[in-house]
């Protein structure tokens, strides 16, 4: 990973001691590069939800391999690391992280972890997305059906933190890419490993009652952590100041277009529909991505959010300055936020039957 | 007593040589797997380098050693790029001089093409043929076709400044687009193969690039292009053409300019 290239930081880190002492608390000190994140509220909350959650079903093992899988075809050199620095944390020699690794490579030994590992790159890549046969089929060969709605809420959730990682260009710290832990923390590392059990599964009925954009995705999710994670993250970003709910919708409806995703696309229309957006100006935005319904904003955004499906690292880091310079700090960071947790849920939405 | 020290002492070699050829067996054992490793990562760089011109899990699949890939079938917008006068301009110029400008050329074209969604799938002597939709579905392949082939006008006038300050003389392209479904496949044999699409829609769109000589354009797009533009391209219909293997006269649109919000 560490030959694809990495671009300056798209914006300036905000010096906001709260965010900066949450960060330290939960994630450690070597995760500082999230104060560039720190100037959206609703985004910062989402990537500490993304990165401190636990699944209940899928084995920890699972989640590592799925989060680095997604890291890897994403070409997130920042997320890579910080997946390698936690594992190593948690107590996990390098020789066992390169093992973990070349498992990942090579999709190990063992048939039915290969398949999990295919399920994993079809879903982050998403060209097309995969069926939902694909984790029935995971399912039918002895994985817990619980646990693969998490591995598949935890691809979708870290093609988001990717996305949002890559595209703001978090600076890659050194020391989190070739962290070694000190005596001390090898030491304590077994007693870390027996504290850090799986949390106990949530109620199978989780869903919340309340009314909210893209509910239908996250009821997907029933029964598993990924509802408290998606759900909070959309709930903040369609309650976000920054950017009116019209171009929120707008966002989502580009990113179901790109990524084929019905599902997606019939919500945004809805929220469209709602904002006074007729259906043959919608159909007619999204065919050519402009047209005189989009204000100034709308008109640069939407030719940006499109590229957020499928992206190659160092065209993105590049455009995303681009967009900046025309949109301003807040609503770049607001905008990759939004654009983000677009792709997670479109690359959710294959759960549904 | 001696016996015992013999015994003893033999114990204590075969320990030595025990632990002397665990010790090998264990830097073997990870001299391997650095190996293996390194193996890993350059599979892993070739992958992503042949990911720019076939589809990911076409280059997984080759990767693995499959021999057979099964075609499919994909809307794709097809762009083929050649230049005007170029045959005759290399008996008359000194190809050392000539070749570095024509590497210059594709070089050029391929960024502009890559920018818009595109790739190039073949270099054929001074033409090229380029796909937009074949690496991964893409709504939006028609307009990205086109703008990619005013993008490519815009580089071939910056090249024409270089080229002219050189003393050589200004290149000229013809740039045919057509979309339509076509079979995507690995072909070729062990020595040479290549991911391409084949079918009507690729004819067509050769074909196209052809008439641009005829109607004195530079950028043809047939009906199926054209049909998902929108106004924001300004376009200019020409008379309908005969073009070989089709039994109607092909209705063409020259490309005039993109006009921004």
């Amino acid at each position: 990973m560490k030959e694809i290239a990495w671009g300056q930081p798209l914006v300036e880190p905000v010096d906001d001691p709260e965010w900066n002492a949450e960060i330290v608390r939960k994630m450690g000190p070597k995760a500082m590069s999230y104060r560039y994140v720190g100037r959206s509220r609703w985004l910062r909350e989402a990537i500490m939800r993304g990165n401190t959650a636990r699944s209940s079903f899928a084995p920890d093992r699972l989640a590592m391999l799925a989060m680095l899988v997604t890291a890897q075809e994403n070409s997130c050199r920042f997320c890579y690391g910080a997946a390698r620095a936690f594992l190593k944390m948690m107590g996990l020699s390098e020789k066992e992280i390169d093992r973990v690794e070349h498992d990942v490579k090579t999709a190990g030994a063992d048939d039915r972890e290969r398949e999990l590992l295919h399920f994993c790159r079809d879903l982050s890549r998403s060209n097309p997305r995969p069926a939902r046969a694909q984790l029935d089929r995971l399912v039918s060969l002895g994985y817990e059906p619980l646990a693969m709605v998490e591995i598949a809420a935890i691809v979708a959730a870290s093609c988001m933190n990717n996305r949002v990682s890559t595209f703001l260009a978090l600076p890659l710290a050194v020391e989190m890419e070739d962290f070694s832990p000190g005596v001390a923390m090898r030491l304590l590392a077994p007693v870390r490993r027996l504290l850090h059990k799986p949390p106990p599964p949530p109620p199978a009925d989780n869903l919340p009652r309340e009314a909210y954009p893209f509910s239908e995705v996250v009821a997907l999710l029933k029964g598993t952590v990924g509802v408290s994670i998606f759900h909070g993250d959309l709930v903040g970003a369609f309650a976000s100041p920054v950017l009116p709910a019209r171009t929120k919708a707008w966002v989502f409806a580009v990113v179901a277009r790109a990524l084929d995703c019905g599902l997606c696309e019939g919500i945004a229309t809805r929220l469209l529909e709602q904002e006074g957006v007729a259906a043959e100006a919608h159909q007619r935005v999204l065919e050519s991505l402009a047209g005189p319904e989009l204000d100034g904003t709308e008109k640069v955004l939407l030719p940006w959010v499109r590229e957020t499906a499928h992206y190659e690292t160092e065209v993105m880091q590049r455009r995303t300055h681009e967009l900046r310079q025309r949109v301003g700090d807040d609503v770049v960071v607001d905008a990759i936020g939004l654009a983000a947790l677009a792709n997670a849920c479109a690359r959710l939405s294959m759960l549904a039957r | 007593m001696t016996a015992a020290w013999v015994a003893l002492g033999a114990a204590l070699g075969a320990a030595c040589v025990l632990a002397a050829a665990l010790v090998r067996a264990r830097r073997r054992a990870g001299k391997l797997e650095r190996a293996l490793t390194r193996a890993g990562d350059d599979l892993e760089r070739l992958e992503r380098a042949f990911g720019r011109f076939a589809p990911e899990d076409v280059v997984e699949k080759l990767g693995q050693g499959a021999k057979e890939i099964a075609p499919e079938r994909r809307e794709v917008t097809v762009m083929f790029a050649d230049l005007v006068g170029f045959t005759p301009l290399s008996e008359r110029v000194d190809p050392a001089a000539l070749v570095p400008v024509l590497n210059d050329y594709f070089r050029r074209m391929s960024r502009v093409i890559r920018d818009h969604h595109g790739h190039v799938s073949r270099i054929m002597g001074d033409g090229l043929m380029a796909l937009f939709g074949a690496l991964v579905p893409n709504t939006w392949q028609s307009a990205d076709a086109v703008r990619a082939a005013l993008a490519m006008r815009a580089a071939l006038e910056g090249l024409n400044v270089e080229i002219e300050q050189r003393g050589l003389p200004r290149l000229r392209f013809g740039v045919g687009l057509n979309r339509g479904e076509v079979v995507a496949a690995v072909v070729g044999s062990d020595q040479l193969m290549e991911f391409t699409v084949l079918g009507d829609a690729v004819n067509l769109a050769a074909r196209v690039e052809g008439l641009t000589r005829g109607h004195g354009v530079d950028i043809l797009v047939t009906e199926a292009v054209r049909a998902r533009l929108d106004e924001r391209f300004e376009l200019r219909e020409l008379p309908p053409a005969e073009v070989k293997g089709k039994s109607e006269p092909v209705r063409t649109w020259a490309v005039v300019s993109f006009r921004e919000q």
